[in-house]
Order: structure tokens, then C-alpha cells, then sequence
């Protein structure tokens, strides 16, 4: 038996739980745990309350307790679960008064379910803490944190003394953006085109990768580019008086980059452990320069705010030569 | 507090560790018996592995059954060689089922080889004890005052540091902290029943906190 005296689950039980305990320390409590009932008991009865707790949260309540538990309930639990629809009521009201008196938000949206905003103070709310700078300068500026490499997104992409008359055929993204190691390939339709077949290429322009020929204006990787490398891609579109590419000049080259291991990683974990919220992933991925994945998590997040001019303005921000308002001056920053 | 908690425990001692290797050479040697035993021994802490990762019940509960299978079939091959990493076997298991979940949106049942003889479960699996633990735990939530019952619901679904609780509830963050660590430490007791909660009072009672 384990002469453990608790020590452990005091320390690192309550971020554990919140999902921020850093990786190492985060094995370390689940190999100890694992072995010592004194804390795994403590890590289960924290558990069982933060899934009550969630579930009032959720206002679905006692009617939410999943259907193959009713059949298994012991008539104590049945009285528990009496007692708990009053609290349970309680803490739904309490929680709209708590809201009544918050602090004046500067920025609220809805996301996965709950709300996320920033008050005046300057406090993230319903974002996780190790995130909150990352999320606060997005709501505070109502700008997604592209990184300054993309910067060159917001350049021609017509070459210097060409024409720029807008080409019939070109190609929609990647676009010069960060990606993952097996990207998905748009481009404009071209009338009376057979089939399209995508090549990527490498530095020295040898070519890594082709595609099949396909007739619908997309075509995804299937195997993974190497991390932290950069490319050119060209798509071909097969017509009767022969292949015609896109890019081709006087539009630039259409490069992308693949992310680096580091970046992949980050975002997988986030993406792991907060799956459904949209504006802390469409932050990640922006800030990583991986626009594409990014336009995705926002219109997840317009599709839950109807009508929200910072929701518009985030997902603006995303794009080159958007005309944005102008950010407040100055607000204090998020702890 | 100096150095890290888990410095100072023995997590494993010579019987535990004695312990594991009977069972991981019983379950080779094909023991059903010893497969139940190790169902009942490891199912709690990787469904609480399970549930603080996903945050999913449902998923957890359907997952670990995944992991203990893989897990028993794994060690009737012979597949773990030191058995006083069987703890580790298991986490590493665990930690690939749930990470092989995330992975892919659509699950082959084929990838997961089963033998024709499944490790059975049921009795491991079927104490109530999650059940009686949720009813406990709304009566622990029931207990709280009603102010510590909202900054655990900050804490713990919110994720909410003291200082941000503090400002959301006009409270001085020092008191958001000593209110939660107390509601904590009720809850915990009440939910850990009658046999835990007196190892646990005798430790948090001697505690610096």
C-alpha cells in the first residue's frame, strides 16, 4: 500500500483537472495516481463534482445524467439526485445574478456552448489561462494574431511591371500561408476544362508530389509533406487545345510552408484538449500563419454568433487588404 | 513547499511490486482469475485518466473498456517484459487509445485486434460505484454555501484562476483562494466516503494550507 500522504493530488489535482498542468507534471500525477488509492479517490471525488457541476452549467441538469444510469441509480442516489435538482436550480439562478453584477465586458462572444469575453480589466473569460494572453489581443483588437511572415500575403500578386489584369484561371489557397503536412488544394474553375492535376515542388523546383487527374476544382495531399519546408504548387487544367497552368505570370508563384513540428504539435494539443473552442483555435492557427484552418474555426464561431460585428471583424482580419475599424488605444492588459 | 510532491513518495514498494509480477506472469500463463483481478485493480484510475483528458464521460466509459482489453490481450501475449512497469504499460496504453481515438473521425473496429476469447469484464465493470459517487457528489455540492459552490464552479468547468473569480464575484482574490480550498476539501471528503475521508482529514489536518 502506498504511504503516500495526499501531498501529490493537493498539489496538482485542481489543475489536473482544468487541464493545465504542464505535460511532465501531468504523466507523473497519472503514473502516482495510478498506484496510490489516497489520491486516486481524491482525483475521482473532484471528478464526480466537476461533472455535476458542469452538467448545471449546461442548464440540462438532472435530465442530462446519460439514459443507461437511470436503470442503475440505488434509491440513496435517487434522493441525492431530489436534492440536487433544488441545488442545481440554485446555482442557475445564482449564476444570472453572479452575471448581473460582472464586470462591463469589452468584447463577448458565444463558443463552444459558453461565453467568451474580455471585461474591462482586462480578464479573459472562458478561455484557458495558459491561452488568455494569445485570446485577449484578438478580442481587444478584434484582430486574429497573424504572424508578421504573412505580412507578404498583403503584397502584389502581380510581379513588378507586369499587367495586373485578372487571370480566368488561378489558384485559390494555399496562398502563401503555413498549412499542415497534407493540405487541401482549391483553384478557380476554368471553362471547358477536362480534368485538373495538381504539382507540388520543392526548392530547385524538383517535384515532390502530383495528383491524379480530377475533375472538381480541389484535391487533398495524401501524404504528408515534410514539416517545416516550404513549396510551389501549380495546378494544370487539361483542355482541348492542351494543358493551361495556374499561377502563370505575370501572377507570382504559389508557395506555402509546411508548419514545423513545434507548431503541429502545440495546436494538436489544443485541439485535443478544447476541440470545440473555435476562437481559441482560429487564434492558434492564425498565429501560426495557417489562415486556411483558421477561416474554418471562424466560420464555425459565425455560424454560434449571428450578427456579431467583432465575429465579422475577427474573421476580416484574416483577410489581405480587409478594411478594418480602427482597435480601441489603449485597455489594460489580461492577466 | 519544497521539491516536487511526488518526491517524496515510494509510489511502488517491494510487495506491490512482487504483486505485479505474479499477476503479469498469472495472466500470461492464461489465469482468468488473475484478469480480473487486474480488471478491478486498474479499471478505476484509467477511467479517471480517461475522463480528466476527454472530459467526456460517456467517451471515458467507453474507452477504457478498449484500454483494458488491449491491455489484457497485450500481457497474454507476453508483451510486457518488466513487470514492475506494468503501471506505465497500462498509462502508455491508455494514453494511445485516446490519442488513436482523437486521431481518426470514423473508427475501424478492425484495427483493434481482438482474440476469439474476450477478457470479461462485467463483474470488473459493474459496482455501481460511479453511480453512488455522482449522487455523493451532488449532495458534497448541495452542502457547499452558496458563494463556494459558484468559485468551484469557476475553477473547476470555467477554469478560472482566483484573480478572475475574484473579480467576477467583487471578493479579494485571497479569499477566493481560501474559499475553494475549502469548498475542495469538503466536497472531497464527502465524496470519498466514510473509509477515505478519515485518511484524508488526518492528512489535510496536518497540512501548511
Amino acid at each position: 500500500m502506498s504511504q503516500c500522504t495526499g501531498r501529490p493530488a493537493d498539489e496538482w489535482l485542481e489543475p489536473y483537472l482544468q487541464g493545465t498542468l504542464p505535460a511532465r507534471e501531468q504523466e507523473a500525477f497519472e503514473e502516482h495516481y495510478f498506484d496510490c488509492p489516497v489520491c486516486l479517490a481524491q482525483v475521482q471525488a473532484l471528478q464526480a463534482v466537476q461533472m455535476q457541476l458542469a452538467r448545471a452549467e449546461n442548464k440540462a441538469g438532472v435530465a442530462s445524467l446519460p439514459s443507461r444510469a437511470w436503470s442503475m441509480l440505488p434509491g440513496f442516489v435517487w434522493a441525492g439526485l431530489a436534492a440536487a435538482g433544488v441545488v442545481l436550480a440554485f446555482i442557475a439562478i445564482e449564476r444570472h445574478h453572479t452575471s448581473a453584477s460582472s464586470p462591463v465586458m469589452l468584447a463577448e462572444l458565444h463558443d463552444d456552448g459558453g461565453e467568451v469575453g474580455l471585461d474591462v480589466e482586462g480578464h479573459v473569460i472562458g478561455i484557458p489561462s495558459e491561452y488568455s494572453t494569445l485570446v485577449a489581443q484578438a478580442l481587444r483588437t478584434r484582430r486574429l494574431p497573424l504572424p508578421s511572415a504573412s505580412a507578404e500575403k498583403d503584397g502584389d500578386d502581380v510581379l513588378r511591371g507586369e499587367s495586373a489584369a485578372a487571370p480566368a484561371f488561378h489558384v485559390l489557397s494555399p496562398l502563401r500561408e503555413v498549412t499542415m503536412p497534407m493540405p487541401e488544394f482549391q483553384w478557380q474553375p476554368l471553362p471547358n476544362a477536362k480534368s485538373y492535376r495538381v504539382e507540388i515542388y520543392e526548392a530547385g523546383y524538383r517535384m515532390v508530389a502530383q495528383s491524379p487527374a480530377v475533375e472538381q476544382t480541389s484535391w487533398k495531399l495524401t501524404t504528408p509533406l515534410t514539416v517545416g519546408q516550404s513549396y510551389i504548387w501549380v495546378v494544370k487544367a487539361e483542355t482541348a487545345a492542351g494543358p493551361v497552368p495556374a499561377p502563370q505570370a505575370p501572377v507570382r508563384e504559389a508557395r506555402f510552408t509546411v508548419a514545423d513540428a513545434k507548431t503541429l504539435g502545440a495546436i494538436e494539443a489544443a485541439r485535443r484538449q478544447y476541440p470545440d473552442s473555435h476562437l481559441l483555435l482560429a487564434s492558434l492557427y492564425a498565429q501560426a500563419g495557417m489562415t486556411s484552418e483558421a477561416r474554418e474555426q471562424m466560420a464555425a464561431l459565425e455560424s454560434q454568433n449571428a450578427g456579431s460585428g467583432l465575429v465579422r471583424d475577427l474573421s476580416l482580419s484574416l483577410e489581405p487588404g480587409a478594411k478594418l475599424p480602427q482597435p480601441p488605444s489603449s485597455t489594460k492588459p489580461a492577466q | 513547499m519544497t521539491g516536487e510532491p511526488i518526491d517524496e513518495l515510494d509510489s511502488a514498494s517491494t510487495d506491490e511490486a512482487r504483486d505485479k509480477e505474479r499477476l503479469v506472469e498469472a495472466i500470461a500463463t492464461g489465469d482468468r482469475e488473475a484478469e480480473h483481478v487486474f480488471a478491478v485493480r486498474y479499471l478505476p484510475p484509467v477511467g479517471a485518466m480517461l475522463l480528466a483528458r476527454s472530459r467526456n464521460a460517456d467517451l471515458a466509459a467507453d474507452l477504457r473498456q478498449e484500454v483494458m482489453i488491449e491491455a489484457i490481450c497485450a500481457l497474454r501475449r507476453g508483451q510486457l517484459r518488466d513487470p514492475s512497469k506494468l503501471t506505465q504499460f497500462v498509462l502508455a496504453i491508455a494514453r494511445n487509445v485516446l490519442n488513436y481515438h482523437y486521431r481518426v473521425s470514423i473508427r475501424d473496429p478492425q484495427l483493434l485486434e481482438l482474440p476469439e476469447e474476450l477478457p470479461d469484464l462485467s463483474s470488473a465493470m459493474e459496482s455501481g460505484e460511479d453511480e453512488r459517487r455522482e449522487g455523493l457528489a451532488m449532495e458534497a455540492i448541495s452542502s457547499l454555501e452558496a458563494t463556494d459552490r459558484t468559485i468551484l464552479q469557476m475553477t473547476l468547468v470555467d477554469g478560472l484562476k482566483p484573480g478572475a473569480i475574484a473579480s467576477r464575484l467583487k471578493l479579494q482574490p485571497d479569499v477566493v483562494r481560501q474559499r475553494k480550498l475549502r469548498a475542495i476539501r469538503r466536497v472531497t471528503e464527502l465524496v470519498c466516503g466514510p473509509s477515505q475521508s478519515n485518511t484524508i482529514r488526518n492528512i489535510t489536518s496536518g497540512k501548511a494550507k
